[in-house]
């Protein structure tokens, strides 16, 4: 008897397209995994960097070779130029590291040594961060052997304790792409960008989830009920219908987006350095951006309730039609990750063509790309979402006029056009 | 000329075959009845009437539109009730009927229409509840309302009374009666023998996608020497080999 039950349970619950998710879902994970492991591989990596000693002291000799020995040098000499040049046409280059003339001697005189650093920001993912972080851990070791250095001469007096919190001082700027932002390291940018790095891709995330299981819940249920069928026998056209559940979708998913967003910033609100802050580093977005971004996002939108609706078609009743929203989840999961972790820039040519394709990505990336003006993607990956929306759409008006849409077959092939 | 004319009619389902070759006509003022076991190409056909399914071969005319060439024009024409046809369980009775009057008429004519579908429901007060609490057969009388409340030229209606008890089921069929006018007719399905026997001027037996007898009521049983539409339909099923031999001429 047990056994009956259990046998019906199974075979009930682990259907094809059931297993088919839990595939997908593990072929997430992994990649997830995948991407950690990079990480942690990058962090074990050795930062690329220039240095150019000025003072030429036993002490900056010292920092010099400690430098040496934590990355890895592609120029050491006098020219700044060369130098900051030559890490940034490097694909590893991370910074340029200027010990300054009486290096020395202000730490004899008790004042912090001056220390430039010039960083090269190659995006700001959390990963695209991983080599400067390992960098600033490397000056803290700096400092060590300045106090170390000191101390042996016994220059220092015990009453100088703030000169021995920080015998050094860094004068820093950050090239990234065509911005040069003054006294930040990339972490610190990456910091003020966290929620063009997290808080979008995951809002974004959730307004296509939210969206497109609306649309495949709206679809299964009508042809549960049969209202589909009612609505189909009405006279207009098929592609009104189509319309219609995409806009009044869109409206609904746009408004839940707008909750969540007002949420989520509050939440954000509390990790973040205020936008006054991102105006005077010429991070902040203007109006213009701002449409850009709505427009990037209803594009998205759009596809991702085109692909719901599509896949809609496909479901039977309200059972199948749950099932059939996890596609759209790992469509929006996976440029999500990606772009958490990197900037487009930074990403192999394969992952950028795959991020490329995926129409939710735009939306999670536009925000960074407008912060640093790099306006042709933003619109060629709007422009593309579209595109793809309208033959999405345009095939979906097609099922509407077929068979398919109530036999639920889909054949790509001849079909049978009833109107 | 007939109001619909349905010549030969074939449609398969990939290997399946549903339908092998119907016949029949429609004359306005006429209800005529499909009536066979499940599976038998009842539906089909009436999805396919209605607009709803393509077919692979055969003539469906509507008031002399053809329903491959001129779908939309059939679309104005008809009104189609599917089986077990739910609503939109968030709308309230008169908010449902102003949807679908939505689609046919705009203003005063808009609200006239939605009138006459509640004279039909006849659900009282609650016409102006949500669906969501209505019974079975309140849902039916509602779907039945919006159906004949936009006096289409032919409702087509399967299996109108299905599911519902015998008090609900003597009500719809009363409002199906009272809908024919001289102009307008309706096709509809059943298995329920008793029903289409005292509900449809003429029916057509359906067997595995063929007319096996087509007549009124009483010819088909007359003409069988039997007493019900029910003995005659098990007798025809039990000889379907020689089903050409027992239509009408």
């Amino acid at each position: 008897m047990l056994y009956n039950l259990i046998k019906k349970e199974i075979k009930e619950l682990l259907t094809p397209s059931m297993l088919a998710v839990i595939i997908g879902i593990t072929i997430l994970f992994a990649s997830m995994g995948k991407l950690i492991d990079i990480s942690k591989e990058e962090a074990k990596k050795k930062p690329v960097v220039s240095i150019i000693d000025n003072d030429q002291s036993r002490i900056s000799k010292k920092l010099v070779s400690i430098i040496s020995e934590k990355t890895e040098v592609i120029y050491q000499g006098s020219q700044e130029k060369t130098g900051l040049e030559k890490v940034r046409s490097s694909e590893k280059g991370v910074a340029q590291i200027i010990i300054t003339e009486n290096f020395e001697k202000n730490l004899l005189a008790e004042i912090p040594g001056i220390l430039k650093v010039d960083w090269v920001m190659r995006g700001a993912g959390i990963m695209d961060t991983i080599s400067a972080g390992v960098l600033e851990k490397s000056f803290l070791q700096l400092e060590k052997t300045i106090l170390i250095n000191l101390g042996q001469k016994k220059v220092i007096s015990e009453k100088k304790a703030a000169f021995l919190e920080k015998p050094m001082m860094k004068l820093e700027n950050t090239y990234y792409k065509d911005k040069v932002i003054p006294a930040l390291s990339p972490n610190k940018i990456a910091q003020v960008l966290i929620s063009q790095s997290v808080t979008i891709p995951v809002a974004i995330m959730m307004i296509i989830m939210l969206g497109g299981s609306m649309v495949i819940t709206s679809m299964g249920l009508e042809k549960e009920n049969k209202t589909l069928e009612t609505l189909l026998t009405m006279p207009i056209k098929r592609r009104t219908i189509v319309s219609g559940k995409l806009l009044g979708s869109a409206i609904v998913g746009l408004i839940m987006a707008g909750f969540y967003l007002i949420g989520f910033k509050f939440y954000m609100d509390s990790f973040q350095i205020d936008s006054q802050h991102l105006e005077l580093l010429g991070l902040n977005l203007h109006l213009f951006d701002y449409i850009l971004v709505g427009i990037s996002l209803f594009a998205s939108l759009l596809f991702g309730l085109s692909l719901a609706m599509f896949l809609g078609i496909m479901a039977r009743d309200y059972k199948s039609a749950q099932l059939l929203t996890y596609p759209i989840t790992a469509l929006a999961l996976i440029p999500m990750f990606i772009t958490m972790y990197r900037d487009f820039d930074t990403l192999s040519l394969g992952l950028k063509a795959l991020l490329f394709a995926i129409p939710f990505s735009h939306p999670m990336m536009a925000m960074r790309n407008l912060t640093f003006d790099n306006y042709a993607l933003v619109i060629w990956g709007t422009l593309y979402s579209f595109v793809i929306s309208v033959i999405l759409i345009a095939i979906i008006v097609k099922i509407f006029n077929t068979d398919k849409l109530l036999t639920g077959i889909l054949k790509f092939g001849k079909t049978k056009n009833i109107s | 000329m007939a109001l619909l004319q349905v010549e030969n009619l074939k449609k398969n389902y990939q290997k399946k075959i549903a339908l092998q070759g119907i016949d029949f006509k429609i004359e306005p003022g006429e209800i005529f009845g499909l009536i066979g076991p499940n599976g038998a190409g009842k539906t089909t056909t009436l999805r396919i009437v209605s607009t709803l399914l393509g077919y692979d071969a055969g003539i469906v005319k509507l008031d002399g539109f053809c329903a491959r060439e001129n779908p939309d024009k059939i679309r104005e024409l008809i009104s189609y009730l599917p089986e077990d046809a739910g609503v939109y369980k968030n709308l309230k009775g008169t908010e449902y009927l102003q949807f679908i009057a939505g689609f046919f008429e705009r203003g005063q004519k808009k609200e006239e229409m939605v009138a006459r579908g509640q004279k039909i429901a006849d659900l009282g007060d609650a016409v102006k509840e949500k669906v969501s609490s209505y019974s079975k057969g309140m849902i039916r009388r509602l779907v039945i309302a919006r159906s004949l409340m936009v006096e289409p030229k032919l409702a087509i209606l399967d299996e109108p009374t299905s599911g519902l008890d015998v008090i609900n089921s003597r009500e719809v069929r009363k409002i199906i009666i009272d809908s024919v006018g001289e102009e307008n007719g309706i096709l509809l399905s059943s298995h329920n023998m008793f029903e289409v026997d005292s509900l449809c001027d003429r029916i057509a037996l359906v067997y595995k996608g063929k007319i096996i007898a087509t007549g009124t009521p009483d010819e088909i049983k007359s003409k069988w020497g039997m007493s019900s539409l029910e003995e005659v339909f098990v007798h025809l099923v039990e000889n379907s080999e020689n089903k050409t031999d027992f239509k009408e001429s």
